[in-house]
């Protein structure tokens, strides 16, 4: 036996008393062991009485008397006897602190899980969150109105560095995502398109998809899950510092003050990303042609046939759109939040979420729009 | 003056809680210009609760609280941002705006609410700082700041528009006894002269002898107020068992709860 190790020894007298002798410190390292210990006898059969010599403790903390309290709450729920012998006077005074009557803590009861119930509750709680974006929406169109109206209010300087977060920064990542995107659309397009001998047209299928919607589309997601939930996390934490109470006591409107600049900011930099996505994207296109033979220029005259200003400027609207709702969703995620730290998680899961949800919807509206203005 | 002050604040059976929760209910007082209010109770009895429905973040489930005689919650957009700005408020965590330095923080209000040039609201705001000892820290972010400091960063803040009315979450809970004292001192020096109302949470039974005029305590269990007067007034005639072991600093002889 080490210094630091507790060995419990127990021995049956007749058939109904245990005795379990307590040899060693009786702490928080050495309860668990303790335990185990005295389950092996106890295992067998509850003992009618139960025994239990502390008078060889070595030491003993508050945590290791936790556990001579449950032996002796077990006994008592199973209507049977128990002795404590020879505990330190310091030691009685801990286990009296612990009440024999309590009842162990029930498992928490989980409410039944009723099909309709619950269908119910998500339908309010859907009806309850779209109520609650329009309202915002039309808070930050008051918010977006006031600010075209009093250019002065702005916070420039808070926007120019949204502007550099969310733009300048997504510059890579936005730039490989074309290129990759460009590449793998006309290496995959190249393959079916070579039985035709109709290579060529690799260049009409990328640059189409990507100006009118790839490029947008990326450029979108790539946003919400940089920017979006950035906004989601920065205004959540804000709300769980109080920050957001601060200004409203301040007679700051947190839509103004916080959101405008930061829907400002990304909407700005969005069509400019999505000129880049296209245009890496292009390069990558490129890319595969050069490698199947085709000199650049003949690349560069097809693409340039097959689309027009109007593709390119119906893209970079849809990106626009896109931009807006991302960020605002961002930001509403964001002053939603409840209280606590795993909130400001939950927020930021929110946003990205309902922000592709978002871009999935109006993409969906604008191939329809678009196709019955012929554009 | 022997005219008596109007009630800058009236609060009438108010009723407050979070969602169905009621956490206080038949409160009913009312607070002078000029003077120092606190609220006592135990942890967790509601005062950071009532204090947010007396600066209108939250709307109360029932009852009136009237500031300068009107409600902050129903009152119009233009006389709400009056109202706010008259008053200033220090959250019990702090609640600085951590993307800015101390000197933007305190900065801000006067950003956004006076028309000086920026020369002038440093000035200013540098001059607030000074009054809680934080002049030298001016350019640090919330986030290198110990707890007490960012408190009393948070005050001086919550008076750079000279409000009319201080509302106050334990300003003095993570001091030590002397920034705490030279607090007291600096809110004496304010309510006094300038006859600022001061509405304060606080357990500090030094600073509350030192300072306040009037007290109210709340109790977690009944949820209503157990006592109003003056601190010595409390410590000495209250009949209140509870009120008596908080003045006296006693435990009690058996749990009641
Ligand atoms: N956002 C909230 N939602 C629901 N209940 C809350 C919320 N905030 C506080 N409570 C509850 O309201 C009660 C009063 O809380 P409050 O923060 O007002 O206490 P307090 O008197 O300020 O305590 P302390 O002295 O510790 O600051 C507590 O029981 C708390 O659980
Ligand atoms: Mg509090």
């Amino acid at each position: 036996m080490t210094k630091d190790s507790i060995i419990v020894t127990g021995s049956w007298i007749g058939q109904e008393t245990l005795s379990l002798v307590l040899q060693g410190p009786l702490t928080g390292q050495t309860a668990g062991v303790a335990w185990k210990q005295a389950g092996v006898f106890m295992r067998r059969k509850r003992p009618q009485l139960l025994i239990i010599d502390a008078s060889k403790l070595a030491s003993f903390d508050e945590a290791g008397v936790s556990i001579l309290a449950d032996l002796c709450r077990q006994q008592r729920a199973g209507d049977r006897e128990w002795k404590v012998e020879g505990l330190p006077p310091d030691c009685q005074r801990l286990l009296s602190q612990y009440d024999p009557h309590e009842k162990p803590t029930p498992p928490a009861i989980r409410p039944k899980f009723l099909l309709p119930e619950e269908i119910g509750r998500v339908t309010v709680h859907l009806w309850e969150d779209m109520k609650e974006q329009i309202v915002f929406m039309g808070k930050l169109t008051a918010a977006l109105g006031l600010v075209i109206l009093h250019p002065s209010r702005l916070r420039t300087k808070d926007m120019l560095s949204v502007m550099e977060t969310a733009g300048a920064n997504a510059l890579p990542i936005i730039a490989l995502i074309g290129f990759l995107l460009g590449l793998i659309l006309a290496f995959q397009a190249a393959i079916p398109m070579r039985t035709f001998g109709a290579e060529i047209f690799v260049a009409n299928l990328v640059s189409l998809s990507l100006l009118r919607e790839l490029g947008p589309l990326i450029t979108a997601i790539i946003l919400t899950a940089r920017t979006g939930s950035a906004f989601a996390a920065e205004l959540g934490t804000m709300k769980v510092n109080e920050e957001i109470d601060a200004l409203t006591t301040m007679g700051l409107d947190p839509v103004r003050f916080l959101v405008v600049t930061r829907v400002l900011g990304a909407v700005m930099v969005t069509p400019l990303l999505t000129i880049f996505a296209n245009l890496f994207g292009l390069i990558g296109a490129g890319v595969v042609m050069l490698s199947l033979g085709f000199p650049l220029v003949t690349y560069v005259q097809q693409v340039l046939m097959s689309v027009h200003l109007g593709d390119l400027m119906g893209g970079l609207f849809k990106a626009f759109a896109f931009g807006i709702m991302v960020s605002a969703v961002g930001c509403q995620r964001g002053l939603q939040t409840q209280n606590g730290a795993s909130a400001v998680g939950a927020s930021t899961t929110r946003s990205v979420v309902s922000g592709i949800v978002w871009i999935v919807i109006a993409d969906g509206l604008f191939s329809v729009l678009f196709y019955s203005l012929g554009i | 003056m022997d005219q008596k002050p109007q009630p800058i604040v009236q609060v009438e059976n108010l009723v407050i809680g979070y969602g169905d929760e009621v956490i206080l209910k038949d409160i009913s007082f009312h607070i002078d210009e000029g003077e120092i209010f606190v609220i006592l109770g135990g942890s967790g009895c509601g005062k950071t609760t009532l204090m947010k429905h007396m600066i209108g973040l939250h709307r109360p489930l029932s009852g009136k609280i009237l500031l300068e005689g009107e409600d902050l919650v129903t009152a119009d957009d233009k006389k709400r941002q009056l109202l706010l700005n008259r008053m200033g408020v220090m959250y019990q965590g702090g609640a600085l705006f951590g993307s800015m330095t101390l000197l933007e923080n305190v900065r801000l209000p006067l950003e956004e609410f006076t028309t000086l040039p920026l020369s002038a609201m440093n000035l200013v705001a540098r001059q607030k700082l000074k009054q809680v000892g934080l002049e030298p820290y001016a350019h640090l972010l919330p986030s290198e700041l110990s707890g007490g400091m960012k408190k009393r960063a948070a005050i001086a803040r919550a008076m750079a528009l000279d409000p009319r009315i201080i509302f106050l979450d334990e300003p003095s809970a993570g001091l030590d006894p002397i920034t705490s004292a030279e607090l007291d001192r600096l809110i004496l020096s304010l309510a006094r002269p300038f006859h600022i109302t001061f509405v304060m949470v606080s357990h500090e039974l030094p600073s509350i002898f030192a300072i306040a005029d009037r007290v109210i305590m709340l109790d977690k269990q009944t949820k209503t107020i157990i006592a109003e007067g003056s601190p010595l007034e409390l410590k000495t005639h209250s009949q209140n068992p509870w009120v008596h072991r908080f003045f006296h600093r006693e435990i009690a002889a058996s749990n009641p709860s």
